[in-house]
């Protein structure tokens, strides 16, 4: 059964492309079939951010226009043989799809056996972003502990429930989980950002993750390798945590207290996996 | 740590202060959009207009905000008053209240 996941948020620059790249090629690493779309057409960035950039030939907009075939567009990742991604075009505009177009490929891509479908959403609350999201069955809203990406976060929750098919049709809602990136808990605990508790009691919504603020996040898109693909980084680590919740494995949360770094393991413990236990 | 927590108490922390301004913000959005309880700001501006004839105060010190305890919706009004400092003396009475402490409405 194919489940269709968007990853949304309203504002730009949270993380959606990062983390869509890294639940995707997680997806790929725990053995599921997986397909990234990007869904920012005339911005298109999911292809860089996996490091396919130069194998682009045919996307998602000559999908949807029947210029060209579906198994033309989607590119296999060279890594991961489970993922896929297809990739959005940099010339058109986001006028160029449409709802029926957008639900056919759609079941194509179940019909060809595909387990997760993931929907990387352009930022705003448009027709980009309302493609991006009407076909989902969950949504992974991505959220910085800050004040205008909450609010947006929750602006967005509303036209989950409200302009989507399962809404439309009556069906059971999309299911909504909160992943909070760039977080920094030393931050939180001195007070000076926004803790998850927070977070969570403003939005309502169940809590996947967080994903620490971290320099691995740069270094990765640097090098096009999703960075959840880079298992020792503080980063990479929260994502393939992340992964694994949403696919049902049981995953204690971590990286919710700031780091307690003694004399010793300040010298003798370069791991970041031993410094961010919690 | 504790004394410096006792020092920094004074003012509160600019994360506490995101989290009181989303809560009115979020509110007063979904009532907007679910037509629920969208009176959250022209309640606002009502009370800040009754509090306004007595005190001279500025629009940011009146935070109104609804909390959930556990099945209750709690509305929380919180003015803080200025220091009185050229008041004139007729106006003396009011000193008591001006401590700037919240002080919880009423429940609904």
């Amino acid at each position: 059964m194919t489940k269709v996941i968007v990853v949304t948020s309203g504002k730009g620059g949270v993380g959606k492309t990062t983390t869509s790249a890294s639940i995707a090629a997680g997806m790929a690493m725990k053995d599921f079939k997986t397909v990234a779309i990007d869904f920012d057409v005339g911005l298109r960035n999911l292809d860089l951010i996996m490091g396919c950039e130069r194998r682009v030939v045919y996307d998602l907009v000559n999908v949807v226009k029947n210029e060209g075939s579906l198994r033309q567009a989607l590119i296999r990742d060279k890594r991961l043989e489970k993922l896929f991604i297809l990739p959005a075009s940099q010339t058109r505009d986001k006028e160029a799809l449409d709802l029926e177009g957008v639900g056919r490929v759609i079941d194509e891509l179940a019909s060809m056996g595909f387990d997760y479908i993931l929907c990387d959403s352009p930022a705003g609350i448009e027709k980009g972003a309302q493609l991006a999201m009407y076909y989902a069955d969950e949504a992974i809203v991505v959220t910085n502990p800050e004040v205008s990406s909450v609010r947006d976060s929750d602006r967005i929750l509303g036209l989950l429930d409200a302009k989507t098919r399962r809404a439309e049709q009556g069906l059971d809602p999309i299911k909504t989980h909160l992943l909070v990136s760039r977080y920094s808990a030393a931050r939180a605990r001195a007070g000076e950002m926004l803790s998850v508790d927070d977070i969570l009691e403003l939005l309502g919504i169940p809590f996947l993750g967080v994903v620490p603020e971290s320099q691995a996040v740069l270094n990765a898109s640097n090098r096009g390798t999703p960075v959840v693909m880079e298992e020792h980084t503080d980063a990479g680590a929260a994502y393939m945590d992340i992964v694994k919740r949403f696919v049902g494995e049981e995953q204690p949360h971590r990286f919710l207290v700031p780091e307690k770094r003694g004399f010793f393991s300040r010298w003798f413990s370069p791991s970041p996996r031993n410094a961010y236990a919690g | 740590m504790g004394i410096f927590d006792f020092f920094r108490k004074k003012k509160k922390d600019s994360a506490s202060v995101a989290k009181d301004r989303l809560q009115i913000i979020v509110a007063r959005e979904r009532g907007a959009s679910s037509g629920g309880a969208d009176y959250l700001h022209e309640l606002q501006q009502e009370l800040l207009a009754v509090v306004a004839k007595y005190e001279r105060l500025d629009l940011d010190q009146v935070t109104v905000r609804v909390d959930n305890r556990d099945d209750v919706d709690v509305l929380e009004l919180n003015v803080v008053l200025p220091d009185p400092p050229e008041l004139p003396a007729a106006r003396s009475d009011g000193d008591k209240k001006s401590s700037g402490k919240p002080s919880p409405a009423f429940a609904g």
